[in-house]
């Protein structure tokens, strides 16, 4: 193990290698920036650009890439509410709320602080126990896939505040709009009106453009405008305190992604949801997450980052894709003319170690990168809002452009801009919405395959299944959990009082 | 009801303005139910072929809760009025303290101007596939900074280059994404 | 929220297609020594990753190592099942600069849905390829080749996992059925996900392509029952695996892989692509896919590729009647 980790440094620490992860990171976090261009879109654009490159460096800068993209889509949620990349959705939350707080420099650095923590335990996971973890994750069939599903879908109770049925009726809502398009199970188009377009489905990025970097950005014109927030040199920084409450927040959102990523298939944005949902549940601050607290902030960045290092385990150990990432990044190695697969360890040595290496040197350069830029990216927020909201027009109509090249895109972002500035407006919660969109066709994926495996019957496969039961259990926690709380609650205690 | 915090500080019951948007709220959600439901007999409940979970399951079961949910959420509106207290929790925009800072609001300016960006919007969509989008996009800074916001020309025009430069190396030098050229496609003036 | 999306969709719609008559109106008919500048686009419908995305980078790079004075670049416009980029490439009509790079689904696809395309709506310029599929299952599977791998289906269903309604894997069930077994198919969104099931004894047995499957053969996950092939594989590991037709199954699939222009292009622009790629499949690149994913190399051309595709829509109306 420790002989395989010196060769693979020695391969990616060569000067050449090291220059071209440092540019894959710094493209990444450009392109994670830029609202709708993800790492998978990043990475299938650049590949064409690396093609003359030797493939370990190849890959070594679209890793790079990677990491760097799924970083800086946390930076615009943070400052400006609008999330590069559907796993930063989350991070407004709390993120834009410290920013909007004043305490944008210590929002940035803590999350960058967490994404390499998170990082560097995933991948001392994946590179000492990966194929005990990919044997794990090969037991997740569709009846545990939809019972993590079921789970994902109950976090909408933590998501909903104190309105439950509203909550739960926008997670409907989602899930309803994620049907329009080509189902998943019989190839069916459903509710596309024969506009061909409406094939795809409602793209989810787009949605989540319009929701919440248009909608917010309408719904600050609605108050007279955001003034631009001066910072005192001091809030600029981590305190210790935050660093005492981050900890185990990080090492929470750390473990709910690694389990996650290692899934096929499941995903880094339901990872950052569900870690948040665990944050408002389990952490000592719960009462106060949603209002800018530091765990709300770290825990979902914390779950993308070891979720995202996580998706590689299926995809080195097994040689398929844990996330549609990875997916394209397995794309790349066949242009390399390396075939992934069971054999990969075996036949390619140098390449795998070496690029595990870079992981960990790209994740090192990240937070190098990030940590002194977080007081420097606040100051943003200083600019004029009568500049900066016509720029955030800007790029994320742009953004959403380059996600398919489609001006439908341009037209769901206005349209959802709209619908978020209403969201906004009665006060109703955005991210029961934004759930329940995500999960819906995973949700119908999982719900369909069981049903084909039980030959039309799902209950028996689900009920057979200690794991799938288990997880429900858990869910069924989740939900009513709260319930029995709350009753107990207002027996004792005649006016509940919000403030810690 | 965000709307209303100005003169109703947090834990007083809503004044009845602010339940009208809510009751067309729940009626919205109860038509989007009724819709997909009705919409999901257009599939099978079951895939013929091999007897799996059809098309029209998911639609048709989230449509009737959703139905159900938001009848009930109209009627507790009926009953008790808006529910105030933890509402809407993390997403309170506000938050309940509102210690941000605001420029104090002129109401009919800060409405015009809401409007007149709402509208730019569209109205830029529809701009872009005769201008392309980089020169749409520009024109759209340039009006928002210029004429919405009254900023002195030079930092108006600076913004505005500054925008079609930047987007121009990133997403056409440097990503290569076939932006929409409009007139200014070569397409259209190489062939004469 | 959808009445205002559609009438702005239309008026867009309206706009593009003001400037789109613009160009027509703008441009002459292309002369006689026509060649392509600038960007050319090749749209592929189907995500990056797969094998689709693949074979259209493959064709790109070829193409640009021509360095003929255009620039290919390759545009993925995903969804249902390859619907949504065929429908957009629908809308680039006499454009001599736009290819597309499809394959088989664009037959499947319209005969089991109401799409608003055909494959006839397209300008065929080469195939440059054709692929097969090979059925793998787990070890100790209790049957060691697909003839009693189909007496089992006839039995009880066999649990197969299939990528796609309209692509090969659809294909072999449809051959199977054809031959008397009966299977429970599970619906995955590629074959790589369809790999896993299989290494997790989610499903028992299934449909590949020879390159994606060769590496678990390899290394003993799986072992191959047949290919669908008409010879065997010219490979050291899958030479020995026999076809399905030497095990006595009446059992065949190709798929195509081809470049497609958008209709009413000129005949110089027609003309023009086609010896493009015909020179362009003499390099290492395209020489290189082809042996690296075992597939098996085609050349039809212009009337030739078309006669081959009203064949094989005829066929595929049989299978999907």
């Amino acid at each position: 193990m420790i002989d395989n980790l010196v060769v693979g440094f020695g391969a990616a620490l060569t000067p050449e290698n090291l220059l071209w992860c440092f540019i894959g990171v710094l493209l990444g976090t450009v392109i994670g920036i830029l609202p709708g261009l993800g790492s998978a879109t990043g990475v299938a654009i650049l590949i064409p650009v690396t093609l003359t490159f030797d493939p370990l460096t190849a890959l070594i800068m679209l890793a790079g890439i990677y990491h760097g993209s799924q970083f800086g889509a946390t930076t615009t949620a943070i400052l400006v509410a609008t999330p590069g990349e559907a796993s930063s959705v989350v991070s407004t939350f709390d993120g834009y709320r410290m920013a909007r707080a004043g305490r944008a420099g210590p929002a940035l650095a803590i999350s960058a602080l967490g994404s390499f923590t998170a990082a560097f335990v995933a991948l001392v996971a994946l590179t000492t126990v990966a194929p005990f973890f990919a044997e794990i994750a090969l037991g997740f069939g569709p009846p545990e896939l939809l019972a993590v599903m079921f789970l994902g879908l109950c976090t909408i109770v933590v998501f909903s505040g104190g309105n439950l049925l509203l909550g739960a009726a926008l997670g409907l809502v989602g899930i309803l709009v994620s049907t329009v398009g080509v189902d998943v199970g019989s190839g069916t188009p459903r509710y596309t009106f024969d506009q061909v377009d409406l094939f795809g489905g409602l793209p989810y990025v787009e949605v989540m453009i319009g929701l919440f970097a248009i909608g917010e950005l309408l719904n600050q014109l609605h108050r007279g405008m955001a003034t631009p927030i001066r910072t005192r040199f001091r809030d600029l920084f981590l305190t210790k305190e935050d660093l005492r409450r981050a900890a185990p927040a990080t090492a929470r959102g750390t473990l709910v992604g690694f389990v996650l990523g290692c899934l096929p298939g499941a995903g880094t944005t339901l990872a950052s949801f569900m870690a948040y949902g665990a944050e408002k549940r389990f952490s000592r601050n719960r009462d106060r997450i949603g209002t800018g607290a530091i765990e709300g902030v770290v825990a979902p960045d914390a779950a993308t980052s070891s979720g995202s290092n996580a998706n590689f385990v299926p995809t080195l150990v097994l040689g398929v894709p844990g996330g549609a990432t990875t997916a394209v990044l397995l794309g790349a190695f066949l242009v390399y003319g390396i075939q992934p697969g069971p054999l990969l360890f075996e036949n390619q040595p140098t390449l795998v170690w070496g690029l595990l290496a870079s992981f960990f040197v790209g994740n090192a350069i990240l937070l190098l990168l990030n940590l002194p830029l977080a007081p420097v990216f606040a100051q943003l927020l200083r600019v004029r809002y009568s500049i900066l909201y016509p720029l955030i027009i800007v790029t994320s109509l742009v953004g959403a452009y380059s996600v398919k090249n489609s001006m439908l895109s341009v037209w769901i972002v206005i349209v959802f801009g709209f619908v978020g500035y209403a969201m906004k407006r009665l006060n109703l919660p955005v991210a029961p919405l934004v759930l329940g969109l995500v999960i819906g066709p995973l949700f119908e994926t999982a719900l369909v395959q069981t049903s084909a495996l039980g030959e039309g019957a799902v209950l028996p496969l689900l009920a057979s299944s200690g794991t799938a039961l288990a997880i429900l259990g858990l869910a069924l926690l989740l939900v009513l959990g709260p319930l029995v709380v709350r009753l107990v609650r207002t027996r004792t205690l005649p006016t509940p009082e919000r403030q810690p | 009801m965000s709307g209303s915090a100005p003169n109703t500080p947090g834990t007083a019951p809503a004044p009845d303005r602010s339940r009208w948007p809510m009751r067309v709220t729940h009626t919205v959600l109860a038509g989007v139910g009724t819709l997909f439901f009705l919409g999901s007999f257009a599939y099978p409940w079951i895939t013929e072929e091999d007897g799996t979970i059809g098309p029209a399951a998911l639609p048709r079961v989230a449509g009737s809760l959703l139905l159900v949910v938001a009848l009930a959420l109209l009627w507790r509106e009926e009953r008790s009025g808006t529910v105030l207290e933890g509402d809407g929790g993390g997403e309170e925009p506000d938050g309940p303290t509102g210690e941000e800072g605001h420029e104090a609001p002129d109401e009919y300016r800060v409405r015009r101007k809401l409007l007149v960006v709402a509208v730019s919007l569209p109205c830029t969509g529809l701009l872009i596939p005769f201008l392309g989008m980089l020169p749409a996009l520009a024109l759209l800074t340039l009006f928002l900074t210029l004429a919405v916001e009254r900023l002195r020309p030079w930092v108006a025009l600076t913004a505005s280059a500054g925008v079609l430069v930047v987007c121009y190396l990133l997403f056409v030098v440097l990503l290569r994404v076939p932006l929409p050229l409009g007139v200014f496609d070569p397409a259209l003036w190489g062939a004469a | 929220m959808k009445p205002p999306l559609r009438t702005a969709l239309a008026a867009s719609g309206a706009c593009t297609l003001l400037t789109g008559c613009a160009v027509l109106n703008a441009s002459p008919a292309p002369p006689d020594d026509w060649t392509p500048r600038g960007s050319v686009s090749a749209l592929v419908a189907f995500a990056p990753g797969g094998g689709s995305d693949r074979s259209a980078r493959v064709v790109a790079e070829s193409l640009n190592d021509l360095d003929a004075g255009f620039d290919v670049n390759v545009e993925n416009r995903e969804g249902g099942s390859g619907a949504v980029g065929w429908a957009t490439f629908m809308s680039e009509q006499g454009n001599g600069n736009a290819l597309l790079i499809a394959e088989t689904a664009l037959n499947t696809l319209p005969l089991l849905y109401d799409v608003p395309f055909t494959y006839r709506d397209f300008t065929p310029l080469t195939m440059f390829a054709q692929d097969s599929r090979m059925v793998v299952a787990a070890q100790d599977a209790p049957y060691d080749t697909c003839e009693e791998l189909v007496e089992a289906g006839a039995q009880d269903p066999v649990t197969i996992g299939s990528s796609g309604r309209t692509g090969a894997d659809s294909l072999v069930n449809a051959e199977f059925e054809k031959n008397g077994g009966q299977f429970s198919v599970v619906p995955y969104g590629s074959t790589g996900e369809v790999l896993t099931a299989l290494m997790g004894d989610q499903i028992e047995v299934a449909p590949a392509s020879a390159a994606s499957a060769k590496p678990y053969v390899e290394s003993g996950d799986f072992k191959a029952l047949c290919t669908l092939t008409a010879d065997r594989y010219d490979d050291p590991v899958l030479g020995d695996v026999p076809t399905a037709r030497e095990q006595g199954l009446d059992a065949e699939v190709t798929v195509w892989r081809g470049v497609l222009a958008p209709d009413g292009i000129a005949e110089v622009q027609r003309d023009y692509w086609i010896s493009a790629v015909r020179e362009a499949m003499d390099s290492e690149t395209y020489r290189d896919y082809i042996e690296d994913d075992l597939l098996i190399p085609a050349d039809l051309e212009g009337e030739e590729f078309e006669e081959y595709l009203h064949e094989y829509d005829e066929e595929m109306k049989e299978v999907f009647r």
